[in-house]
Order: C-alpha cells, then structure tokens, then sequence
C-alpha cells in the first residue's frame, strides 16, 4: 500500500513533535533544577546567617513558576503529577505567607521570638528540596518511563534525612572520641584512690598517702559485655519458652492474656520497673550474707539516702523484665512464619512433637530469635537508671555478684557526675566521646554480627 | 508413650522392612465433626492392602478429612471430633499411639512440603526421629530410587531440599515417606501443583509401588484416578456414595451421581 501524502507528512510531524516534546522536558526540567538549587542554597545561607531573607521572595515566586511548568511539562506525557502541583501550591502560599510576616514575632511561648529569616530559610529548603529532586529525576529521564515512579522524590527525601541523621552522630562521635581511643585505655581500669607508701629515709620508714589515678575504662567496657551475657541467659531461655508455649500448649484465652501482658511489660518504661524494684530492694543488715547481693537503697548513720549497690545478677534480672517480652515475641513471629505443611509434614513421618521442634522449629526461627537478643543486648548496653540505681559504680571491679558498671554509666558520670574531689568527671571527662564510640562500636558490632548469622541461617533453614 | 518406642529401638529398619506387608484400612461408622459442623456421615468402608484406591468427589464433600483420619492428622484441626472406628490389620488406630500410627501410616501433602534441610537429611528425618537404627546411606538410596530420584540428585545430595524444582520436591516427599517403612500412604492431591511431566513420574512411581503399599490418593482428575488406581470411592457431601473396581466405576456405575460426576455433567 502507497502511503499518501498526508500520512507520511502526519507520521513525520508526530515524530517530531515527539522528539521536540523530549527536549523541551529536557530544557525545562534542567532550568527547574538550577532555580531549585540555587533555591536550596540560599536557603541554607538564610538558615546559617539569618540575615538575608529579602532575596528570597523572588526565588519563591521562581520555584513557584518553574514547578507549575513542570507539571504541564509531566501532562505533555499524559501522567498527571498532582504532588508537582501541591508542592507548587503550597510555594505560592509560603511566598505570601512570609511576605505578610512582621520581622519578629513572639511565638509559642513568652520567650520564643521567632526569626523571618530562619521560617523562610527552612520553607525555601522544605519546598526546593523535593522540587529540586523532581526536576533532577525527569531530566536524568526524560521519557515517559520516568513518569511512572511517581512520588519518588518525596519519599526519597526522608531516607535521605534519616541517612544523614546517621551519619552526622556517627561522625560526631568518631571526630571527637576516635583521637583518645587506644589500647592502654582499653586494658588499664580506672582507679581513683589513696595508698599508703612506705619509703626509707635515713634508716627510718617514713610513711606517706600517695595519690593514685590510672586513666582507663578496661571495667566500663568489662561491665557491658557482662552485663549483655547476663541478660542473655536469664531472657534468651524464658523469652524462647515463653514464645513456644503460647504456639504450642497454651490455649486461645491463655495466649491472648500472655500476649497482652508481653506487649503491656514491652511498654512499659524502664523507670517504672525501677520504681517497683527501688521499693521491693531494700538495705539489708550490714552483717548479711546478701550485704552486696541484695543491696537496695536505706539510710547511711547520718540520716542520707544512699542509692542501691544491688549485685549485677539483680540488674540484669530487671533488664531481662524487659528483654524478655521482645525475645518472646520475636520466637512467636518465628514459629508462625513456619508454614503449616512443614510442620504437619514432620509429624506425619512419626515424629514427635517434640522432637519437630527441636529440629524444625526452632532452627527456622532461629533468625527471629536472633533479632529479639540483638535489640535486647542493645537495651542492656543502654540500660542506665537501672545500672545508676540498682547497681553501681563499679568499685570491687567486674563481677556478677558484687555492683559493676557499664559504659552508660561512664558516659552519664562524665556529663552529670560529681565534680568536686579526683572523680570521674574530673579525671576522664575529656573520655565521654571515646566511651560513646565504644558503645557504638559494640552496638554496631553486634548489629552486624548478627545481620551476617542471621544471613546465613536464613539461607540454610529457609532455602532462601 | 515411650514403651511403645522400647521395641522399635532395638528394632533396625531392615527387619521392620522384611517383616512388613501393606495392611488394610477398615472402616465402621464413621462420623466426624468440625464443632457442630457433621463433615463426615457414618461411612463404612475397606481399603484394599497393597491396592490403589482413589477418593474423588466434588471439593468440601470431607475427602481430604477422611484422608487425615486415617493418620489422625485431624487431631491437629481444634474441635475436631471423630466418632466411629477405624480399622489398620485388626488394630483400632483411635486407641493406638500418634506417633507409632503415623510411623505406619505415611502421608503426602497437596503442597510440596520437604524441610528446610538438605536432602539426604530429608529423607533420614523420619528415621532418626523414631530412632530406628539404619545404613543411612543405604535408606537414601532405596528411597531416592523407590521415588525415581536417584539418578537426578545422587550427585547432589547435599543440596538445600528447597533448590529443587516442585516435581522433585513432591517426589522427595513420597521418598520420605518411604524411609520409615509404612504400610500404608495417604496421597492428598499430589499432583495438583506439578506439571503434566511431574504428574507422569509421579503416577509412574505410584504405579511401581503397587503391592509394596496400599495407596490412598485423593484426587480431582479423573483421568489421574482412572490410571493409577484399583479401587475407587465416590463421596457426595460427607456420604459414601460408591465403591468398587476402576473400571466398574467407570465403565458402568450403579448411581446416577457417579455417573454425572465422572462425565462431569454435574457440579
């Protein structure tokens, strides 16, 4: 069939229009994603001087413009990106709001004054961001394609936030505590006490109260570790028990009560488990077996509160109060993600209940389980109103039956402690951030650790 | 419960495997309930040792239910209740140990359910769960052959159960089922998720193991249950509406249900 005139001249215009639709997309999205930038610039510039908020205006009213002609541009492609035209919408509206704004203006309390500069600094970067996003993303893709991931950049931005959060504490962390962080401050414990010398001195012994101070966190970093270790074996058994019995022995009515009260005991604060355990610890006798077992807060002679030097064991056990709720639950995600077949398939060769869960069960929950301990080591590391009231400073060094201390409490007694006399804060206050990449550091480790275990399990038990 | 395990310890597996013959399932006055639901009404039936027997019937009319009574897998279901009596070579199975029945009485899934280890694990599960003494290596092979898998995976026996395509899968489960010796398999649609080649080996081992076992398979293609099986049994709503040879079934059934269903004019 010979293609007539008209055919050929309106096949020749569509392509063209078409690959001049493409370009223009190109031009224009490029020309919005240089006003947006620039935007996000001086916004920042407004937010970091807070002076020169007059020459936004103008760049409002241009990101206004650039994004409504982005989103005709977007319509050219038959897709239609409503949340372009909101965020157009609501520049236009931050431009007149924050025109109509007197310079200063006394805010949500009597002493809050609150700076135009800075609102409008933060709305231009708000708005500018995600637009600046938009326009980057159509032009790296200006086809029709690109269309179709829409609301990309505002959930784009978030992530980015959240990342950035991240990284700016760990940064923080590392550039203040990574200059004091070596081997000798690792291994030597802190001391802080007077000894008694005895030197010669023309055939006589003369004795003298010398100072001693070692510089070093070995007991700190000891404390977490054991503290984690503890928690773990008081909560993993309970936590695992609990989990197993309310899938496989307890009744509808007795696993819906375990439950409330597991996620009820999970929500509950850390200081209202303390309150309770303040009340119910107290001093015992001072020739008592359980003098450092049991040592709840009491009176001193004088008549002053003295805080609980409880053992670390009690510690631990009110931690694991906490823990266990979350091993429980994550053992009871794991055993219901094992499909039924599986399960029925094991009892149907002859074995017995509980033997599929020795060998079945458990092995392919083992994942979860692991989670639950990991966000319960991480709870343990942190834990320090139950470390600072129950247990204490850690001056019979690390054990579990005696007060040990943690990191946290390091970290808290560097910043709040006592500042009078050789305490901590005097001596090792300059350490706080070393500590805190310590804990970081063991935190991350484990996070990791258990990320590559979990891993591998997953691959083994679940054939992944 | 433990008594019951003292003789098979001693027991290996090839002595239960010389001295086992397929048993016969008999069946009086079976009723099973769902709570107030009655699945089951008053079926009395025989399952022929070392035959094949289909159920076939429309879905929801209690094939499946019946299949898992005879392992009492039902007992698994809440509120399930089963009435009556069943019969495994003289032996009331509703008085007889769970676990020791289901040793007896092996069952395969509708779904492909191999766990979550590597074959040749798979396969000794049952083995080392009841604690039957065995040539590990020589259970394996027998099974693997038995099910028409040996040549296909005795180079990659210690490969993750779940790498395997679905076809395999089922037929490793029938393997298993193997390794503990039973008398009797329970088939619950086997091939409802396999492909026509899959379906055509599994049929195939079904019909090598004829005589070995007494099968049970619960089945919707008719064609399926017109090769593979000896005996059929038609249920209708919970009712035993027919039972006979294949072919009698097939060629003339005595009921007009039957006869619709099978033609599929009905239903």
């Amino acid at each position: 069939m010979k293609a007539s005139p008209a055919m050929k001249f309106h096949r020749i215009f569509s392509e063209k229009t078409a690959e001049t639709r493409s370009n223009l997309v190109k031009i224009l999205t490029a020309g919005t994603s240089f006003i947006a930038f620039i935007s996000v610039l001086v916004g920042c510039l407004t937010l970091a001087f807070n002076s020169i908020e007059t020459y936004l205006i103008p760049f409002f009213y241009l990101l206004t413009i650039s994004l409504a002609i982005l989103f005709f541009s977007a319509r050219w492609y038959h897709k239609t990106q409503w949340s372009i035209l909101i965020l157009a919408g609501v520049c236009l509206l931050s431009t007149i709001f924050v025109s109509s704004l007197p310079e200063y203006w006394v805010g949500l309390n009597i002493h809050g004054i609150i700076h135009r500069s800075f609102v409008s600094g933060l709305l231009m970067v708000v708005i500018a961001a995600p637009g600046l996003c938009y326009s980057i993303f159509y032009f790296m893709r200006a086809t029709p394609r690109a269309f179709d991931i829409s609301h990309f950049p505002l959930l784009l931005i978030p992530t980015v936030l959240a990342l950035v959060g991240f990284t700016l504490i760990v940064v923080y962390i590392v550039s203040n505590g990574a200059l004091h962080l070596n081997w000798s401050l690792l291994s030597t414990p802190f001391k802080s006490q007077y000894r008694i010398i005895e030197t010669w001195q023309n055939g006589w012994p003369v004795f003298s109260n010398q100072e001693v101070k070692q510089v070093g966190m070995l007991n700190h970093v000891l404390g977490t570790f054991l503290l984690m270790g503890l928690t773990t074996l008081i909560s993993l058994p309970i936590g695992v028990s609990v989990g197993v019995f309310v899938k496989q022995y307890a009744g509808a009515k007795l696993s819906v009560i375990i439950n409330f009260s597991t996620t009820a005991l999970r929500s509950i604060s850390g200081i209202i488990l303390l309150v309770t355990a303040m009340s119910v610890l107290k001093m015992p006798a001072s020739g008592s077996v359980f003098y450092n077992f049991f040592h709840g807060y009491g009176y001193d002679i004088n008549g002053t509160l003295q805080i609980g030097r409880s053992s670390f064991i009690i510690a631990s056990v009110f931690i694991s109060l906490l823990v266990i709720p979350l091993i429980a639950r994550s053992t009871l995600e794991g055993l219901n993600s094992l499909p039924k077949e599986i399960y029925e398939g094991s009892l149907s060769v002859g074995a017995s209940k509980e033997h599929t869960l020795l060998h079945i069960q458990l092995p392919w929950s083992l994942p979860n389980i692991i989670t639950g301990l990991l966000l319960g080591c991480a709870e343990a590391s942190g834990a320090l109103t139950i470390i600072f009231l129950i247990s204490g400073s850690g001056q019979y060094g690390v054990s579990p039956l005696n007060e040990t201390t943690s990191l946290a409490y390091f970290i808290f007694e560097c910043r709040y402690g006592r500042s009078f006399g050789d305490t901590l804060q005097n001596i090792m206050g300059s350490y706080q951030y070393t500590a805190a990449l310590m804990l970081l550091i063991i935190t991350l480790g484990l996070t990791t650790t258990a990320l590559i275990i979990k891993r591998n399990l997953s691959k083994r038990y679940k054939g992944a | 419960m433990i008594n019951t395990y003292s003789p098979l310890k001693q027991a290996t597996i090839t002595s239960i495997e010389k001295n086992r013959k397929p048993g016969g399932i008999e069946i009086n006055g079976l009723d099973v309930y769902y709570g107030s639901n009655q699945i089951l009404k008053g079926i009395d039936l025989v399952f022929p040792a070392g035959k094949v027997t289909a159920i076939i019937g429309p879905s929801g009319c209690g094939k499946t239910t019946l299949l898992r009574c005879l392992n009492r897998m039902s007992e698994l279901v809440n509120g399930c209740k089963v009435k009556g009596q069943i019969r495994l070579d003289d032996e009331d199975i509703l008085k007889m140990d769970p676990m020791l029945l289901r040793r007896r009485v092996g069952m395969v899934f509708q779904k492909p359910n191999p766990f979550p280890k590597s074959i040749r694990e798979n396969i000794l599960y049952g083995v080392k769960a009841i604690k039957i003494k065995c040539d590990h290596d020589m259970t394996v092979k027998s099974c693997l052959e038995k099910a028409a898998l040996w040549d296909e995976l005795k180079d990659r026996l210690h490969y993750n159960a779940f790498a395997l395509s679905i076809g395999q899968q089922q037929r490793l489960c029938i393997a298993r089922s193997l390794a503990v010796a039973p008398e009797v398999i329970l088939l619950d649609e086997p091939a409802s998720s396999l492909d026509p080649l899959s379906t055509m080996k599994l049929e195939a081992s079904i019909m090598d193991m004829k005589g070995e076992y007494t099968q049970i398979i619960v089945t919707h293609n008719m064609g399926e249950a017109l090769r593979v099986s000896d005996y059929v049994v038609f249920l209708f709503d919970g009712q035993l509406v027919e039972f006979g040879e294949t072919k009698t079934i097939f060629n003339n059934p005595r009921r007009q249900e039957t006869r619709d269903y099978i033609t599929g004019k009905v239903y």
